[in-house]
């Protein structure tokens, strides 16, 4: 374990002990738990491009620790050819819930059934969801989806029932080439905040005003916002019916 | 130089709001014009609207009691709507502002219901009521303004965050709502003056034409200045839904019944009012899809469109619309009955007081 992830664990410790109790009261499985009253912690993530290998252990991890459904991903990551001039190399880009200061999702949810922790993790309560959608077209970046299975919205919730338990997300503790970094933006001496410092970062769709709390390192200009190009050459659709027929192999 | 990008791995994503939401805005839209049509004549006495505002009533009614179904089947999980009403957030969320508008105007609609069958008297109100048309009208004007706040509000999708978007909304309900009345008016023959086609004639041209301009600068707008977006807003409206934007939703449905009504004594004749009334009524459902469904189709992050499949059965689907609608032509059996059996009550009650006061009685335009 590398100092972060003490430093990490150190920070989350006490608001494990809160959170247990908040679990407690709640039922089933949702991720309604109250930060600890007024959280110290800003949690973040810092996602250093030059590191991604592409190799979707994340996305993997993230559907097994979160149960995902099929079909349905909290996190991907996209991959791309890009060619300039001849010269052709393939770039990667995660995408998650960006956790945003100022998230459009949560303003437009007519139950609050979605919101904002005070620790800035945005959450979906699946209990009290109704299943409008509104947060799924309010969302700038396509983090959200109606889950088939609980038939409410859906996202990645940065992990929150391990962040509450002093434990990184599943994507950044699985992450092999450690492009993943997680930490507390209020801390300055985290991992996170000293890359912040460090190394110029971008955040996506800037423009939407939304103030995401992920942030890039090497990200190019032309996957900051709504990708243009070539489709890619294959459909959700037809990945799931061959994984159904047995013909994905 | 721009470089090419080709996508290896990324996700599309299913539309959420199909063909349900797209009728339930149509619905709602129409029927709260419509009431102010009615409210035109039992609320603020405009006589020569005296025979289209009972069937203006209708159309506002039924479709505004059979439109909310239409929504709360579409939540995927309906059982919790009630909790729209006790978990609001009325700070910043236009839907949680809609449940309520939405509440009061059906409310209002029942009022307004059981106030004209208890004051017709002989095919005429006993007196106008204009403060609950006031108010209901307040509503009514709610109504259309949320439906398109709620979508214009949304400012990750590029075809749905304009000003305008409420406008042509507010426009769509008028042309439909219009539309339907003439259409029911027809039917049930309540319409026959010269003068009353030629209002609603009159009406229907001209929003028609300032629906025509909207559009046009809306299409252009988007064309033009779609931001990010203006690749995929180029190719839905010119290649992939170009039949659906600019032949059935701009020319069919929205010129052309323009241009049928284009002379006043076309607007008389119930053979081109007719035909006006059905392609502008399609149109303003057209319009709905294009804005909603088609919106959803533009990718936020992905290079691909996202799909939308009509579902025959289940959530969101062709089924729920059929049910939906035979709702509609339900409530609308028993309004009429109901508001035939107020008028000929009436008719009755003014029949006897007048044979007793050896008057002629004047046809008020029920007894046929
Ligand atoms: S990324 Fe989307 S879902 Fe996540 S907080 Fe921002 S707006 Fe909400
Ligand atoms: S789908 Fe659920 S979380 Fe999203 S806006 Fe509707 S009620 Fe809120």
């Amino acid at each position: 374990m590398n100092s972060d992830r003490r430093e990490f664990l150190k920070f989350a410790v006490g608001g494990a002990a809160l959170s247990a109790v908040g679990a407690a009261v709640l039922p089933g499985d949702s991720v309604a738990e109250a930060a600890p009253a007024k959280s110290q912690h800003r949690w973040g993530m810092v996602i250093d491009l030059r590191k991604c290998i592409g190799c979707e252990a994340c996305s993997v991890a993230c559907s097994m620790e979160n149960d995902v459904p099929l079909g349905e991903f909290r996190t991907i990551v996209s991959t791309y050819e890009i060619d300039t001039g001849g010269q052709a190399r393939r770039a990667t880009l995660p995408r998650l819930c960006n956790h945003c200061e100022n998230p459009p999702c949560v303003e437009v949810c007519p139950t609050q059934a979605t919101y904002k922790r005070d620790d800035g993790i945005v959450v979906i309560d699946n209990t009290i969801c109704i299943g409008c959608g509104y947060c799924v077209q309010a969302c700038p970046y396509d983090a959200r989806f109606i889950n088939p299975e609980t038939h409410t919205a859906d996202k990645c919730n940065f992990c929150v029932q391990r962040v509450d338990e002093g434990l990184l997300p599943a994507c950044v503790e699985t992450c092999v080439g450690g492009a993943r970094i997680f930490g507390d933006l209020n801390d300055p001496d985290s991992e996170v905040s000293r890359l912040l410092q460090e190394y110029p970062t971008e955040v996506l769709k800037p423009e939407m005003g939304t103030d995401p709390r992920v942030y890039y390192i090497g990200l190019s200009d032309y996957l900051q916002a709504k990708v243009d190009g070539m489709p890619v050459p294959w459909s959700k659709e037809e990945i799931l019916e061959g994984m159904t027929d047995g013909s994905a192999n | 130089m721009d470089p090419q990008i080709r996508g290896i791995i990324g996700i599309t994503h299913d539309v959420l709001w199909g063909v349900g939401d797209v009728y339930y805005m149509f619905a709602i839209g129409a029927s709260a014009a419509a009431l102010l049509l009615a409210i035109l004549f039992y609320a603020a006495g405009v006589k020569r609207l005296q025979r289209v505002a009972p069937v203006g009533l209708i159309v506002a009614s039924a479709l505004g009691f059979a439109a909310p179904l239409s929504l709360i089947a579409n939540l995927y999980q309906s059982g919790r709507f009630y909790s729209l009403f006790f978990r609001t957030h009325l700070s910043s969320s236009p839907m949680s502002w809609g449940a309520i508008i939405l509440t009061l105007y059906i409310l209002t609609l029942v009022i307004m219901d059981v106030m004209v069958y208890t004051h017709t008297k002989g095919g005429q109100i006993a007196q106008p009521f204009p403060l609950i048309g006031a108010i209901a009208g307040f509503f009514a004007v709610a109504v259309i303004i949320y439906t398109g706040i709620e979508i214009s509000a949304v400012r990750a999708i590029a075809m749905w965050h304009s000003a305008l978007v409420p406008v042509l909304f507010l426009l769509a309900s008028v042309i439909s709502a219009v539309s339907l009345v003439v259409i029911l008016g027809w039917i049930d023959r309540r319409i026959k003056k010269e003068e009353e086609k030629g209002f609603l004639g009159t009406l229907l041209f001209w929003t028609l034409l300032i629906d025509i301009l909207l559009q046009f600068i809306w299409l252009i707008v988007f064309i033009m200045f779609g931001g990010r977006s203006v690749i995929n807003i180029r190719q839905s409206v010119f290649q992939q839904h170009a039949s659906s934007f600019l032949l059935v939703g701009f020319l069919l449905t929205v010129v052309l019944p323009a241009i049928i009504l284009i002379l006043p004594s076309l607007r008389r004749s119930w053979g081109s009012l007719l035909v006006a009334s059905v392609l502008a009524t399609v149109g303003a459902w057209v319009l709905r899809w294009n804005l909603v469904v088609t919106g959803q189709e533009m990718p936020k992050t992905a290079i691909d469109f996202n799909r939308y499949t009509l579902a025959l059965t289940g959530h969101d689907s062709v089924l729920n619309l059929v049910g939906n609608i035979a709702l509609v032509i339900f409530f609308v059996i028993v309004l009429e009955w109901i508001l035939e059996m107020a008028e000929f009550e009436g008719e009755l009650g003014k029949d006897r007081v007048s044979r007793q006061q050896g008057e002629r009685v004047v046809d008020g335009g029920v007894a046929r």
